[in-house]
């Protein structure tokens, strides 16, 4: 028996390929199938752009448990059904990425509201929610993503600029983002979202195999899907 | 009328509200932000001194007594305080011979402490250079969240009668009779006894009953590094010469455990500059590296708070009767808290027949965190919402989420009292979905929140 945690697109694939063994499997996610591509799914513009890896996953009739799993040794499991106790031997950790706070991507100045990283930022859109009018994307590094996100945001009314840059920023304003200064320019916009990089995302020091984006630590899907390859095989 | 008007939910306000409430007393509390503790407040460091300087003092008096009553306070109101101690530490055999001295001066004030060997502190705290000569250990100091520690207190004063107002500015104060008129952006309120807990703008406040004073804001910056374990103890270094201004921060550790490093001095124009500045960053991991052989992996946030100062001490007085101010609380204005709402009590006794409650409610707060196995199996049985962790970090669920919203809808006010979401960005987006389904109005929030480390 193999449990999978997590189950986002590496999650998923990892049971695929483990029925396809014939291993028996038990998956469990925090929230649900999907992961973050969950999220993407409901942003027309990620959708197409994640559509390969979107699909995969929910094609899948790989049987998700809605659980949250703390500890590996003692297995342990906490969901509404109440805490469950007990011992596995073999782990595949597929817990995807976090990105990196503001203050770790060296956004220095005010703590007002309307900064966002790249991943909340996305999750309220897919929630529905505006998150300013005015948005500048800080970007520490080129991201596929960017420019999906860049054209959703555009199409649905913001006022948008996407910036790739190293430089530390500066954020001013009273109680939300009025301006931010990056490489001795001033922006003016009322929300910014910062992509920093990523970090596994393993708060409770899963112990196991390691696949996927906690390994990769991307929004690039390519990758994560050769790491799940590389990992399997 | 009122029986007493408190300005600020603070955790000065909020404390003397929580001990008024236990008293037949009619008592409201009026704060300008969303929730309790979100001014200066939340901008410290949550750490609750063994002491302060000069020991004879309103401050250091206070602090001494404000520590030794906090296993009870926070057992009363139901917020996590851990007293996981302070290491002073010798750099050099100057401070190292200091340390009888420190220790002397220290038992004849009434702190305990006990000292170290070398091998003895690199033990407590394995990341510490290997060059240092000793130390000197204060058990009694401690960490809480602030926000947590002060929401507590004003959700005890609520349960037992207090009214509370957010978003409620006061805009001027008038006499009236034995009385005063308070204007607020939410109206008029009368009460008999006035209580000035505003914080960085009390002197605004005690200017509208004609007492001049000056509050002047001193910032002081924080780190949040993510490695939690990196140090299980406050670990400063004996300064070779005190700072008579500031205790000079320290290699800290915040609530849940993770190391807060700081905070710096710096004297700012405005009340509301709270930003943080790249210089003050590197200038505190110069300042504090030096004591370790590596740095803690991983930044969580800055954050930077604001002093109210006001001359050298606290200041507490009643310049006319019925108005008492409450002003100038800078450190160790948190640890000072329980012992400055009894000594403000007692500067009502002459007025107020103060008459115990017969009842006074002491509302729990559970934390799924502190369970073991049994109180988790115990506490989904009862509530399936304790099952659905949505921040793992901290291990939050569901259940502490909506139970927090009963504070206030604000995003602030749910991440401090329940801890979530104070690691990474994972379990924002699900905090507001909890919060908009429940309370029905997130669009504000996200708007007029805080969404930041």
């Amino acid at each position: 028996m193999v449990v999978v945690v997590g189950a986002g697109y590496a999650g998923i694939s990892v049971a695929e390929k483990l029925r396809e063994k014939d291993v028996e499997a038990k998956v469990y996610d925090m929230r649900g199938k999907g992961g973050e591509l969950a999220d993407f799914a409901r942003i027309e513009e990620l959708k197409e752009y994640y559509a390969k890896y979107i699909e995969k996953v929910e094609e899948s009739d790989v049987e998700v448990i809605k659980g949250c799993v703390i500890s590996t040794n003692p297995f342990k499991v906490i969901s509404p059904r109440g805490l469950e106790v007990g011992k596995e031997d073999n782990f595949f950790i597929c817990t995807g990425a976090v990105d990196l706070t503001p203050a770790a991507s060296e956004i220095y100045g005010k703590r007002v509201g309307g900064i966002y990283t790249l991943e909340t930022a996305i999750r309220l859109l897919a929630m529905g929610k505006r998150i300013g009018n005015k948005v500048l994307v800080i970007a520490r590094k080129e991201e596929g993503i960017l420019k999906p996100l860049e054209s959703h945001l555009a199409e649905s009314g913001y006022e948008v600029e996407v910036l790739v840059s190293e430089e530390p920023a500066e954020v001013y304003g009273s109680r939300r983002v009025e301006k931010v200064e990056i490489g001795g320019e001033s922006i003016s916009c009322d929300a910014l979202v910062v992509y920093g990089g990523r970090v596994p995302f393993n708060p409770k020091n899963l112990k196991g195999r390691l696949a996927g984006n906690v390994v990769e630590c991307t929004y690039d899907y390519e990758k994560v899907e050769k790491n799940v390859q590389s990992t399997m095989f | 009328m009122k029986d007493v008007l408190i300005v600020g939910a603070g955790v000065t306000g909020s404390f003397i509200a929580k001990e008024l409430s236990k008293y037949e007393l009619d008592v409201v509390v009026v704060e300008r932000k969303s929730g309790p503790g979100l001014g200066q407040t939340k901008g410290c460091s949550g750490i609750i001194h063994s002491f302060q300087l000069p020991f004879r003092s309103l401050k250091g008096k206070l602090c001494l007594k404000g520590n030794a009553m906090m296993d009870a306070e926070a057992e009363e109101l139901g917020f996590t305080f851990r007293r996981v101690g302070l290491i002073l530490v010798a750099t050099n055999i100057l401070t190292f011979l200091a340390i009888p001295l420190i220790q002397l001066y220290l038992r004849l004030n009434g702190v305990v402490s006990k000292r170290l060997s070398k091998k003895k502190v690199l033990e407590m705290v394995p990341n510490i250079r290997k060059d240092i000569w000793g130390g000197l250990f204060l058990p009694t100091a401690g960490v809480v969240n602030p926000v947590e520690m002060t929401t507590s207190a004003i959700r005890f004063a609520k349960v037992n009668g207090v009214e509370v107002h957010y978003d409620c500015e006061v805009t001027g104060i008038e006499k009236k009779g034995e009385g005063f008129v308070v204007k607020t952006t939410r109206g008029d309120f009368e009460a008999k006894c006035v209580i000035n807990c505003a914080g960085l703008y009390a002197d605004d406040i005690a200017r509208m009953v004609g007492y001049e004073m000056t509050i002047t804001p001193g910032k002081g910056t924080h780190i949040v590094f993510a490695e939690r374990g990196f140090s299980n103890h406050l670990t400063v270094a004996i300064p070779l010469k005190p700072n008579k201004r500031t205790k000079g921060g320290g290699a800290l550790i915040s609530f849940d455990g993770k190391p807060l490093w700081g905070p710096n001095l710096i004297d700012v124009d405005s009340k509301e500059d709270t930003s943080v500045k790249k210089e003050e960053i590197e200038g505190i991991i110069e300042k504090f590296s030096p004591l370790f052989k590596r740095m803690p992996e991983g930044i969580v946030a800055f954050y930077a708070g604001l002093r109210s100062i006001a001359g050298t001490d606290f200041v507490v007085n009643q310049p006319i009767d019925g108005f008492i101010n409450v002003a100038g609380i800078q450190s160790p204005g948190l640890t000072a808290a329980p012992a400055i709402a009894k000594m403000v009590i007692e500067m009502l006794s002459p007025r107020f027949e103060l008459k115990r409650k017969e009842e006074i409610k002491k509302p729990r707060w559970t934390r799924l965190s502190e369970m073991d196995d049994e109180g988790i199996r115990k506490a989904i049985d009862v509530n399936n919402d304790f099952g659905e962790i949505v921040c793992l970090c901290n291990m939050v669920s569901k259940a502490e989420i909506v139970k927090a919203l009963e504070e206030g809808g604000c995003f602030d006010t749910i991440r401090h009292l329940t801890w979530a979401g104070m690691d990474c960005c994972k379990c924002h987006a699900e905090i507001m979905r909890i919060i908009e389904k429940r309370a029905g109005k997130v669009k504000k929030e996200i708007e007029g929140s805080e969404i930041v480390w």
